[in-house]
């Protein structure tokens, strides 16, 4: 019974797979159809006129970060209506100026938390790939841990991170931890269940030919799994950041999750709105590239 | 009916066996895992952070702490609660939204990304400007929750069978028609999916929100816990958010079963 939740949470997470994917296809092929489609269709003499160009280029931004952009006009006006102070809430211009003039105060952060992140997010992405693919082998053993990776999967961060601090300490060790931790349960539990997709037909061939555990495993089931290994490393890449800043706002004294917190202890908002919107961005970058990474692999492998 | 219902027994009764054993196999793994930590609680292996786990109940059963973890506890069921209903409302509603005016799914999709990228921790400022201390958690929750329930949902809502559609369009209805009467209920087994992934989600992001100066909550009993060196109040708190999750994701799954078999 347990062992078809797990199913079930893997079956549920690959219906974000296909959307992102198909979101992103969408999103790759739509600027021009939709601009096409949306501005009023033009006779060839004139479609090529920069004017157009530019009208076009900008039909595609508005109709793709149309929500962003409603935020970004809102941020201002509702300052504005509210009559807040600066020294409560920042404008834009405000937390730009902070960036762009204090450019030393967040290179190192940032640096620190990327670190962090992508070598908790590589050595927690390489321990569950190996911990699925031995557990696998042993019908016994991943019927023994399936349920208990579960639990320990809903084992919110939060709660996680105070136990390790007082285990670990208050370092940047315990960080390293946390991120490894995090991204493990995804890579274990997706390596698992894309291990056990291969379809019999193909499992009966290997078995004719005679083949051993070993080169079954090389050569059929973790080449089957290589999808949903990407696949953990794109849900795994937003959650490696959280984990990063949530630890550091708490234990460690560097990073961008320590900078976030000490500008907020000294007040100092335009700062810590800053190195909100600089994380939100790294998180965003790490997922893009982890979505290409994906993309790229996976292409390669089917 | 009746000639089918003994071939569904039979084949009920023969996939009974595994099953079973799974359940079996589950059920030990959980137990040796209880008592691992157990064993290192009794005999101090990870010194005194790691308390046997029988002393974290006793703390729980203990009629003394039952105010303190009460309340904690109930602020942080009413936050996720609150927050959770507020992001599958949202979440549902956007879907449903993109489905029916298309010029707009782009854009949104693009923007459910970006929600899901961003550390909730960065949108703390933000948000206890907006709602208060008080009133972040709910809105961290209700944040997350919109974005998996979106996801889910859009994602149902475009698995309908083509000849239903093109049945409905022979017939000339309209789009909010073909939405209610073919692609809603097609979607729901995915929504469901999409429920047990934010049931988790809800208790994490509820204790996030809470520690950007909530007074109360689960989340600020890890904090405070942890800096006044209350081990067996931290674990207490952290067993009772973990059979939270539990819980959720449990009803959330049993729900998605239900649906699975009615709708599928």
């Amino acid at each position: 019974m347990t062992r078809i939740d797990t199913g079930a949470a893997a079956a549920a997470d690959a219906p974000i797979q296909a959307h992102g994917t198909d979101a992103a296809d969408q999103a790759a092929a739509s600027p021009l159809r939709d601009a096409a489609s949306i501005t009023p269709s033009t006779p060839a003499v004139t479609r090529s006129t920069p004017f157009v160009l530019v009208g076009r280029f900008l039909t595609a931004v508005l109709l793709r970060y149309w929500p962003i952009i409603l935020l970004l006009i809102a941020w201002p006006t509702w300052l504005l209506v509210n009559g807040y102070s600066r020294a409560v809430a920042p404008s834009p211009l405000d937390v730009a100026g902070d960036i762009v003039l204090h450019p030393d105060v967040y290179v190192w952060p940032v640096v620190w938390t990327a670190l962090f992140a992508i070598g908790g997010l590589i050595l927690g992405m390489l321990v569950g790939v190996v911990m699925g693919v031995l557990v696998w082998m042993s019908p016994l053993v991943s019927g023994l841990l399936t349920p208990s990776a579960l639990i320990l999967r809903v084992v919110p961060v939060t709660a996680m991170i105070p136990i390790l601090a007082r285990l670990f300490g208050y370092g940047s060790g315990t960080v390293v931890v946390i991120v490894v931790i995090l991204v493990f349960f995804p890579a274990f539990s997706l390596t698992i269940s894309g291990m056990s997709s291969v379809p019999q037909s193909s499992r009966d061939l290997f078995a004719v030919l005679g083949s051993g555990l070993r080169s079954r495993v090389w050569r059929l089931h973790l080449p089957a799994a290589v999808p949903s290994i990407m696949l953990a490393l794109r849900l795994s890449a937003p959650i490696a950041i959280l984990g990063v800043l949530l630890a550091e706002y708490l234990l460690s004294g560097v990073g961008l999750g320590d900078l976030l917190q000490s500008s907020g202890d000294r007040l100092i908002y335009q700062r810590q709105w800053a190195s909100a919107l600089i994380a939100t961005a790294l998180s965003v970058i790490c997922f893009g590239l982890a979505r290409t990474a994906e993309r790229k692999v996976v292409d390669r492998v089917t | 009916m009746t000639a089918v219902r003994p071939g569904t027994q039979s084949a009920a009764r023969a996939g009974m066996r595994p099953g079973l054993r799974t359940a079996l196999y589950g059920l030990v793994g959980v137990a040796v895992l209880l008592l691992i930590a157990e064993l290192i609680g009794q005999f101090g292996l990870l010194g005194t952070t790691w308390p046997p786990l029988t002393s974290v109940f006793a703390f729980l059963a203990d009629p003394a702490n039952h105010t303190l973890l009460g309340n904690a506890l109930s602020t942080t069921v009413t936050e996720a609660a609150v927050g959770g209903l507020i992001g599958i409302a949202a979440g549902v509603g956007f879907a449903l939204l993109a489905s029916l005016v298309p010029v707009l799914a782009p854009g949104l999709d693009r923007f459910a990304a970006v929600i899901d990228a961003v550390p909730a921790v960065a949108l703390a400022p933000f948000l206890i400007l907006i709602l208060g201390r008080e009133g972040t958690p709910v809105l961290v929750v209700a944040l997350s929750t919109t974005f998996i329930i979106y996801i889910s949902m859009s994602s149902g809502l475009a698995t309908a069978a083509r000849p239903y559609h093109d049945l409905l369009a022979v017939l000339g209805a309209r789009r909010g028609t073909r939405l209610r009467l073919v692609d809603v209920p097609a979607a729901l087994p995915k929504l469901f999916d999409g429920l047990a992934l934010a049931a988790p989600a809800m208790i994490l992001g509820a204790t996030i929100g809470e520690w950007f100066g909530a007074r109360r909550g689960l989340g600020v009993l890890f904090i405070s816990a942890m800096q006044n060196y209350r081990i067996d109040l931290l674990w207490a708190a952290a067993v009772l958010s973990v059979l939270c999750s539990l819980v959720l994701y449990g009803a959330a799954v049993v729900a998605q079963r239900a649906i699975a078999r009615r709708f599928a």
